[in-house]
C-alpha cells in the first residue's frame, strides 16, 4: 500500500488535505490587502517572496459552509499543473499536520483521518470552473 | 506589459493604469457611491483627485502615487480571472504591496 | 528586559532550515512521559528552545563538518534542554567550539530569564495567597468573637433598662441602681472599648488584604503576558515543524523521511507545549477570578467595618453617658422622677444601638466566612502554578530541582559513611527551615540515613526499623526520580509530620548506570513560600 504525504488544514470544523508537494510554504500573519470589488472567493492580496500573491478562500473554493472570520493562515500552494501551475495563496483556519494518506484518497476525493472524515483536495482542478 | 503605468489608490488598494490611457490629472472633490465594497460605511467616498482618460472619460481616485516605467508583470490566469475584478489583468509590487493592473482601455472599473 | 521584540528577531523568518534543523531537533524531538504538569512544562521548554535554539544552529552551518565529539556534546546539550534542566544545558554547551557555544548560550539566556521569572513570580504569588488564607481565617474568627461579646452587653444593657423603669420612687433603691448602674456602666465600657479595638483591628487587617491583592492581580497579569509569549512562540514552532514536514515530503529517499520523522516530533512537541500553556491559561484563569473575588469581598467587608466601628464608637459615648447619668441620679434623690425618665430613655438608646452594632458584626462574620472559601481556591490555585514552574531546574534559590541536585551532589562522596552522611544531612536541615525531612535510601547497602527537623521528630520520632533494610522503591518520589533519571519534584502531599501539605524533592544517585540511591527532601509549601 502506497501513501502520499497530505497537509491536513482545517476549515471550521471541517479538515481538507493538501498534497503536500503542491504545498510551497505555510504562513501565519501574511499582510493582508483586500481588494474591494472582487469575487467572495477571493481574501485579498498579498506578497510572497517578493511576488504579488492572490489569497483564496480554500472553504470558499470548496463549497463548504461560510465562516465568519477571515482565514488565519495562508497555505501557498501550486494550483494547476505542468506549464500552467501558479503559486495561489489558499486561506486556511489552521494548518494541523502532515500525514500519510493512501494513493487512492486523491481519486475519492476524501479519506478518514483518526476516524474524522477529511476531504482530500485536487490541486490541479481546484478554482478552475467545471 | 512592461509600458509605463500610472499607479493609484483607490478603494484602499493600488491600481494600475496604462499611461497612455491617462490624458490628464485634475482636483476635485466628488461623492461617489461604491459597489461591492466589502464593509459597512465603504459604500460612499469622497475622492479628491479625477483621472481624464483618452477615450473620455473620467474615473476619481483617492491618490496617485507614481508612474512607473519598468513593473515585473504577473499576468492573471484563467484561474484567477474569476476572482479577480473584471478587466484585471496583471498583478504587479510595488514598494512591498499589490498592485492590480488594469488592461487597456474599454475596460470599466466596478469599484 | 526580555521582550515580544527580541524574541521576534531570533526567529527565522527565512525559509525552514533544513539539515541544521534536522540535527538540532531530533535530540529535542524524544518525548518523555511523566506527570503531566512536569512534562508540559518540560516541553514547553523544549518548543522554546526549538525554536530559539535555531538561529544558533543555523549560524554554524560548519555542523556537518563539526567533529563528532562536538556533534555529540550538542545532542546531549539539547536532551537536556528537553528535560526542562537549564543548569546541565548549559554547562555542556560551554565546551562547544565557540561557533556553537556563543549562540546557543545567547539562545539559553533568554529562556533562563523567562523561566526564572516564572518561578519566582509565582512563588511570591502563592506566598501571597496562602498569607490572604490566613488572614481571611483570622478575620472570621476574630469578629464571631467580637459579635459574642457585643451580644453579651446587650442583654447586660437591656437588663438594666428593665431594672431602672422597675425601681422608681425608691431611695434605696436608686442608690443601688447606681452603684448597679456604675458597676455595669464601667465593664460595659470596658468591653465596648475591647470591640472597638477589634474592629479597627479588622479594619486594617482587610486594608491590608486589599493591598496584597492589588499585586497578586499585579502578578497575574505579568505571567498572562509571558504566557501570551510562550503561546506564540508554540505557535510560531508549530509552523516551522509543518514547512519542515512539507519540505520534507518533497525529499526522495532516506534524508526525507528522517527530516519528516523530525518534522513530526517537533510539531507534537509545540502541540504539547500549546496544551500546557492552555492549563497554566486555564489556572490562571480560575486564579484571576479568585483574586476579583476576594477584592470584592475585601471592600465589601471594609465598608462594613466602618460602620461598625461608628456605631460601636457611639455605643462607647452612650454608656459612658449612662454611666454619668446613673450617678448623677444617686447623687440627686429628690429629682428621682425626673431622673429615673431620662435614664430609661437613655438606656433604651444604647440597648436600640448595641443590637443595631450587634447585627451590623454578625453581618460581617457572615460574609467573612464567604470570603475565607474565596481565598482558600486562591491559595490552591496559587500553588497549582508555583509547581507547574518547578518543572524547570535553573541555578536559583527557587528551583526544588536544582536543590535537590545539588545536595545530592554533595552528599555523593558520603554514601559510603553513614554517620557522615547524616551529619552532612543535619546541617542542610539547618540551613533550611522549610525542610521537614531529608533521607537519602542506600538500595545497596540498603539503609536509609534520615534526618527531621528536630523541633518535628519531638512530637513524631522516626522509628529505627525505617533506617534498616526498609524498600522505598514503590513510593512516588523514588519511582519518579529513577524513572526520569534527573532531579524532579513530586506533586502535593500530606506530611505525616505535621499534617500540612509537602511536596518532596528527590535525586537519583547512579553509578555505572545503575541506580544506588536516592535523595529526598519534603519541603513544606507554606515555610517554602513564606520563607
Amino acid at each position: 500500500m502506497t501513501t502520499t504525504p497530505y497537509l491536513l488544514v482545517r476549515l471550521g470544523e471541517r479538515i481538507a488535505a493538501l498534497p503536500a508537494a503542491a504545498v510551497r510554504r505555510v504562513v501565519r500573519g501574511a499582510r493582508l490587502h483586500p481588494l474591494p470589488g472582487a469575487g467572495p472567493g477571493l481574501v485579498g492580496l498579498a506578497e510572497f517572496a517578493g511576488e504579488p500573491l492572490a489569497i483564496l478562500d480554500l472553504a470558499q473554493l470548496l463549497g463548504l459552509e461560510e465562516r465568519s472570520s477571515r482565514p488565519a493562515v495562508t497555505v501557498v500552494t501550486w494550483l494547476g499543473s505542468g506549464d500552467e501551475r501558479e503559486l495561489v495563496g489558499l486561506g486556511v483556519d489552521d494548518a494541523i499536520e502532515v500525514a500519510e494518506l493512501d494513493a487512492s484518497a486523491l481519486a475519492l476525493g476524501q479519506a478518514l483521518v483518526g476516524g474524522r472524515p477529511v476531504v482530500v483536495v485536487d490541486t490541479e482542478s481546484l478554482g478552475v470552473e467545471a | 506589459m512592461t509600458a509605463g503605468f500610472l499607479i493609484v489608490r483607490r478603494a484602499g488598494a493600488l491600481w494600475g493604469l496604462p499611461a497612455a490611457q491617462v490624458a490628464g490629472i485634475e482636483r476635485v472633490e466628488r461623492a461617489e457611491r461604491l459597489e461591492g465594497a466589502k464593509q459597512a460605511g465603504e459604500d460612499s467616498a469622497t475622492r479628491r483627485l479625477e483621472l481624464r482618460l483618452a477615450d473620455g472619460g473620467s474615473l476619481a481616485v483617492d491618490a496617485v502615487l507614481t508612474l512607473a516605467g519598468e513593473l515585473r508583470v504577473q499576468p492573471v490566469s484563467a484561474r484567477l480571472r474569476r476572482f479577480l475584478p473584471a478587466g484585471s489583468a496583471g498583478l504587479a509590487l510595488l514598494a512591498g504591496e499589490p498592485v492590480v493592473l488594469m488592461a487597456g482601455k474599454d475596460e470599466v472599473f466596478h469599484v | 528586559m526580555f521582550d515580544r521584540h527580541t524574541l521576534r528577531t531570533t526567529m527565522p523568518t527565512a525559509p525552514v532550515v533544513l539539515a541544521l534543523l534536522a540535527v538540532g531537533l531530533v535530540i529535542v524531538a524524544e518525548a518523555r512521559s511523566g506527570s503531566s504538569w512536569r512534562s508540559s512544562a518540560a516541553l514547553l521548554v523544549a518548543a522554546l528552545v526549538g525554536a530559539a535554539a535555531l538561529p544558533a544552529v543555523r549560524r554554524s552551518f560548519a555542523l556537518r563538518t563539526a567533529k563528532q565529539a562536538d556533534r555529540v556534546r550538542l545532542v546531549a546539550s539539547l536532551d537536556e534542554l528537553a528535560a526542562a534542566d537549564l543548569v546541565r544545558a548549559k554547562a555542556i554547551a560551554a565546551d562547544l567550539p565557540p561557533a556553537l557555544s556563543v549562540p546557543l548560550g545567547e539562545a539559553l539566556a533568554p529562556l533562563e530569564v523567562l523561566a526564572s521569572r516564572i518561578q519566582s513570580s509565582s512563588v511570591e504569588v502563592a506566598g501571597a495567597a496562602g498569607a490572604v488564607k490566613r488572614i481571611a481565617s483570622e478575620l472570621a474568627a476574630g469578629s464571631s468573637e467580637q459579635s459574642a461579646s457585643v451580644v453579651e452587653i446587650t442583654a447586660a444593657m437591656e437588663e438594666l433598662a428593665q431594672t431602672a423603669t422597675q425601681i422608681a420612687g425608691n431611695a434605696e433603691a436608686q442608690a443601688e441602681l447606681a452603684r448597679l448602674g456604675e458597676a455595669t456602666g464601667n465593664e460595659g465600657a470596658a468591653a465596648v472599648g475591647r470591640a472597638v479595638a477589634g474592629v479597627e483591628r479588622l479594619r486594617e487587617r482587610i486594608a491590608a488584604i486589599a493591598k496584597r491583592s492589588a499585586d497578586l492581580e499585579r502578578r497575574a497579569e505579568e505571567i498572562f503576558g509571558v504566557l501570551a509569549l510562550v503561546e506564540d512562540i508554540a505557535r510560531e514552532t508549530h509552523l516551522l515543524s509543518l514547512n519542515a514536514a512539507i519540505e520534507a515530503a518533497g525529499e526522495a529517499g532516506d534524508v526525507g523521511r528522517r527530516f519528516g520523522e523530525v518534522a513530526e516530533e517537533v510539531r507534537r512537541l509545540s502541540g504539547r507545549s500549546r496544551d500546557a500553556a492552555a492549563s497554566v491559561r486555564r489556572l490562571l484563569e480560575e486564579f484571576s477570578t479568585s483574586i476579583a473575588a476576594t477584592v470584592e469581598a475585601t471592600s465589601a467587608g471594609g465598608r462594613e467595618a466602618e460602620r461598625v466601628l461608628l456605631r460601636v464608637t457611639a455605643t462607647a459615648g452612650a454608656i459612658t453617658g449612662l454611666r454619668d447619668a446613673l450617678v448623677e441620679t444617686a447623687a440627686a434623690a429628690r429629682e428621682i422622677s425626673a431622673g429615673t425618665s431620662e435614664q430609661r430613655t437613655a438606656s433604651l438608646q444604647v440597648v436600640q444601638t448595641l443590637r443595631e452594632a450587634s447585627s451590623v458584626v454578625q453581618q460581617i462574620a457572615d460574609g467573612l466566612r464567604g470570603f475565607s472559601g474565596a481565598a482558600r481556591d486562591l491559595e490552591e490555585a496559587a500553588v497549582s502554578v508555583q509547581l507547574l514552574a518547578q518543572g524547570f531546574r535553573l541555578d536559583s534559590p527557587s528551583s526544588l530541582r536544582h536543590l535537590a541536585e545539588s545536595w545530592a551532589t554533595e552528599l555523593r562522596p558520603l554514601l559510603a559513611s553513614p554517620d557522615a552522611l547524616e551529619r552532612r544531612l543535619e546541617s542542610l536541615l539547618e540551613e533550611r527551615p522549610d525542610v521537614e525531612l531529608v533521607f537519602v535510601n542506600d538500595r545497596r547497602r540498603q539503609r536509609t540515613a534520615i534526618v527531621g527537623q528536630p523541633a518535628l521528630l519531638r512530637l513524631v520520632p522516626i522509628p529505627d526499623e525505617i533506617r534498616f533494610g526498609r524498600d522505598f522503591s514503590d513510593r512516588p518520589w523514588f519511582r519518579a526520580a529513577a524513572a526520569e533519571r534527573r532531579g524532579i519534584v513530586t506533586s502535593v502531599m500530606t506530611s505525616i509530620l505535621t499534617n500540612e501539605k509537602v511536596v518532596t524533592a528527590a535525586a537519583p544517585f547512579f553509578e555505572d548506570g545503575e541506580l544506588v540511591a536516592v535523595l529526598g527532601i519534603d519541603v513544606n509549601l507554606e515555610r517554602w513560600t513564606s520563607g
